[in-house]
């Protein structure tokens, strides 16, 4: 399975956090000068941003991928807490607040920016670091989700809402319903945790839990080993630039190198690759797939400035770079065509349909992927394109290959397309051109003949054009140099044009276009059969 | 007991009597003191932890805490926010035996915070909205200034150019100050300080005194000859000048005369934040006393050698002072 067919999946799931939540208070402002009373800088505070932390942040993470998150944490009547609470509404997490036993201060972490440069970072943890032994509700508001979880994240930051209690209740979850459980976990805590199906730590903590452990000072090989034989589990340690290495509960440990970006902000990296865990593990991914899948969440997240998210179709985008970039230049051509030929095309439209009105002939022609082009217009043209009508007289010359044939053997190939004009066209017809540079030679002669001839002159090239500019008396041209862009746009544009002259037919004449009968849904719009 | 002393011990005494008003820049001051963790997980910078916060009166409203110190009647009039800095800035003026008169703009109120972790300064945050006053706010604190000027023996102007004391506004204070006789000491950031003009006293430092020197001699660099200086300033602007010079101590020139200096006492501060006040507060408390200019800055020097020699920003007491004052004749 390829692990961007994971993310599709990510919409149906739903994942439970519990755990220490913190408010993450971003402070920005400039420095233009030293403090008069000690050589300190003084940041004069200009802006601030408060973003939910910790658990929060996992669940807000897990709401931008699509998924659907349940927080369970403890928020009191403070002004942190309302700060917080009112962001996860917005953001669409469901949030049940433990009962609090004592006075209550939401934690904060503020960093520190002078400009994008970051000073300082100072926390404020708790009021109070013990929390009820009694937080056994978590069952309950699992009961009560809408959507039933899969996984449950336990966020354990040391704050104190990682009880015993809250611990016995995780495990009940996962013993009686299957749930699977994701603990990112504190290295101080590391010898009350039951087992669990992932463990995640940064790389300081690792070290940390293995001191915890006994085994101080050691590689960060060795310590992922230790605490993933200690905790009976897999484990897995985020290693910022060095990118992540799973420690599986037996096997040898692998590791992940992180994609090379450059780095903006890694604050909530963490938090993210928790996100995508949990949420891989809940859509069926082995351990490995989802880590893979975190490890290009992280690179995406570390890129941007301050504590970011990403959304599916960034993750996506990561696994299949070319394809997306296609995509992307595709649709950046089109977007320059509304902002540079709205008007020409709109001209267009107008001359096809001053033709009709003259009971005259539109006739095509192109080479190649330009022929296949002037044929697609045509057959709009006398079949239908949306709306049931009389065919529109219109001709092209890219379709016999015995005419074609048959002239370049005789004359040349630069008259395949002067015979036919020279045969066919008459003073009022009007004559479309398809060449995305604007210089194949039998088309430039052709065009150059129609004009002659009295037939108004439309040109379909790219921004090199050649001589379309001077020879056609209209010229849609696509802002691009690159052929296959090209063509593409000049198909858009074929169907714009023959959506608008059909509409604009339909509305002023109805001896053109009779009754629309209806057409059963379902039906492609084109209503096509099956030789296109 | 020499006659200084003496002197200096009734100067205190009368203090008790007088009443004065402070007028300027109102502040919160916030003191975060912390812990050092480490560095940050996710980026090299320092990872502190809040171990404690205190909270002191700022700007003028440390000069009225200074006066108050000292055993004045002190008003002050200032500005806050309707936010909860101002209901402490409120309550730490009530608890200082301040009576602050605080009108509530439409700006947050100043604030000014520092990061500490035992003696190491990390970093100062200043916030503030120097957005101008509205038409109203203007008008009201207009109005609540002259009300408290008639009642007081001294105004004291406390400007930190955060947008209070608007040329205006310090034309139509001087006005009435003189109309009702009372005399003027200013600390005046120095582009503010052209907008007055009778005034009796400013303490500047050295850097504001050089950049007034420079204003008033339309951009001539002054020289290092800090008596020069004063000279400029005291003939410029028709008032007693007392130079705060940081370890060099002060220099007092009158209107008119000769200058004299007086040397730091304290050989290592500790908190050199907040030393300013205490100055303006001592030589605008002992004015009021009935102290001439000499020895006002010698108590003002003396108050400003306790207040350095504490942590913190220190308002120094009149028993405190008492207590300096009797130090300094005893032999040692």
């Amino acid at each position: 399975m390829l692990p961007s067919s994971l993310v599709s999946r990510f919409k149906d799931q739903c994942v439970l956090i519990a755990g220490d939540t913190h408010i993450d208070r971003e402070v920005y402002g400039e420095v233009h000068r030293l403090a008069p009373e000690e050589p300190v800088p003084v940041l004069q505070i200009t802006s601030r941003r408060a973003i939910p932390g910790g658990a929060a942040n996992v669940a807000r993470n897990i709401s931008r991928l699509g998924g659907q998150a349940a927080l369970y944490g403890f928020f009191e009547g403070d002004e942190a807490s309302r700060e917080i609470l009112g962001e996860l509404r917005a953001e669409g997490v469901q949030v049940l607040s433990a009962p609090p036993t004592a006075p209550f201060r939401l934690p904060e972490r503020r960093r520190f920016f002078a400009s994008n440069h970051q000073l300082i970072q100072i926390l404020q943890r708790p009021a109070i670091d013990r929390y009820a032994d009694s937080l056994t509700s978590l069952g309950e508001f699992a009961a009560r989700l809408p959507n039933r979880p899969r996984t449950v994240v336990v966020y354990d930051q040391g704050y104190g809402l990682v009880t015993r209690a809250l611990l016995d209740s995780v495990e009940a979850l996962a013993r009686d319903q299957g749930l699977k459980v994701v603990i990112d976990a504190h290295p101080e805590h590391v010898c009350r945790y039951p087992r669990a199906d992932l463990f995640t730590f940064n790389a300081n903590e690792i070290a940390a839990a293995a001191a915890r452990l006994g085994a101080s000072d050691c590689s960060l090989e060795r310590a992922g080993q230790r605490v993933s034989e200690r905790l009976g589990s897999d484990v897995l340690v985020t290693r910022g630039s060095r990118g992540m290495t799973l420690f599986p509960a037996s096997g040898r440990p692998q590791t992940l190198p992180a994609d090379p970006v450059p780095l903006a902000d890694r604050a909530g990296a963490g938090d993210s690759v928790t996100a995508v865990l949990a949420l891989g593990l809940s859509a069926g991914a082995d351990l490995k797939s989802a880590a893979a899948l975190a490890n290009k969440a992280a690179a995406t997240v570390v890129s941007k400035p301050g504590i970011a998210t990403l959304n599916p179709e960034e993750l996506l985008n990561l696994f299949h770079p070319q394809i997306s970039s296609l995509l992307r230049e595709s649709v950046a051509v089109k977007q320059r065509l509304i902002t540079e030929q709205l008007p020409e095309i709109e001209r267009v439209v107008r001359a096809i349909i001053q033709t009709y009105r003259d009971h005259k002939t539109v006739y095509a022609f192109g080479n190649g992927g330009s022929a296949a082009d002037a044929n697609h217009f045509i057959t709009e043209l006398v079949g239908r394109f949306r709306i049931e009508r009389k065919g529109l007289p219109a001709f092209s010359f890219s379709t016999n290959e015995i005419l074609m044939t048959s002239i370049a053997n005789d004359y040349g190939y630069e008259s395949t397309f002067t015979r036919q004009v020279d045969t066919f066209v008459k003073p009022g017809d009007l004559v479309a051109a398809f060449s995305t540079s604007g210089k194949s030679e039998n088309v430039v002669r052709a065009i150059r003949l129609a004009g002659e001839k009295g037939a108004t002159t439309v040109g379909f090239t790219g921004s090199s054009a050649g001589s379309f500019p001077d020879l056609c008396d209209l010229c849609i041209r696509v802002p691009s140099d690159n052929t296959p862009r090209i063509q593409e746009s000049h198909l858009v544009v074929v169907h714009i044009i023959c959506e608008l002259l059909e509409k604009e037919l339909a509305l002023t004449d109805p001896r053109e276009a009779p009754p629309v009968p209806a057409r059963p849904s379902g039906q492609d719009p084109h209503g096509r059969t099956s030789q296109e | 007991m020499d006659a200084r002393v003496k002197n200096s011990l009734e100067c205190i005494r009368r203090i008790a009597g007088a009443r004065v008003l402070v007028v300027g820049d109102v502040m919160l001051d916030t003191y975060l003191a912390c812990r050092a963790l480490g560095v940050a997980d996710e980026a090299p910078v320092p990872l502190l932890e809040i171990g404690g916060r205190t909270q002191a009166p700022g700007g003028a409203a440390n000069v009225a805490r200074n006066l108050a110190r000292l055993g004045s009647h002190t008003t002050l009039v200032g500005l806050v926010g309707g936010d909860s800095p101002g209901e402490t800035v409120r309550g730490l003026l009530r608890e200082s035996g301040v009576d602050g008169s605080l009108l509530e703009t439409h700006r947050p109120t100043t604030l000014k915070t520092r990061v500490l972790s035992g003696d190491h300064y990390y970093l100062r945050l200043d916030e503030e909205d120097l957005s101008p006053l509205t038409e109203s706010e203007q008008a009201a604190l207009a109005a609540r200034i002259e009300a408290r000027l008639s009642e007081a023996d001294l105004l004291v102007v406390s400007d930190y150019d955060k947008g209070l004391l608007s040329p205006g506004l310090a034309e139509r204070i001087e006005r009435r100050a003189q109309e009702g006789g009372c005399r003027i000491v200013a600390d005046l950031k120095p582009r503010n300080a052209l907008a007055w003009r009778h005034l009796d006293l400013i303490a500047p430092n050295l850097g504001e005194a050089r950049s007034l020197c420079a204003q008033l001699d339309s951009g001539g660099e002054p020289g290092d000859d800090v008596e020069a200086i004063a000279k400029t300033l005291t003939s410029r602007l028709g008032c007693a000048v007392v130079l705060k010079m940081g370890s060099q101590g002060m220099l007092i020139a009158p209107p008119s005369g000769s200058t004299s200096r007086l040397e730091a006492l304290c050989r290592s501060p500790v908190e050199v934040s907040g030393a300013g006040d205490t100055v303006l507060a001592t030589l605008a408390a002992a004015l009021t006393a009935g102290a001439d200019l000499h020895q006002s800055a010698w108590l003002a020097n003396l108050a400003a050698s306790i207040s350095v020699s504490r942590p913190g920003t220190h308002a120094v007491s009149a028993a405190e002072l008492k207590e300096a004052i009797l130090q300094s004749a005893s032999p040692s």
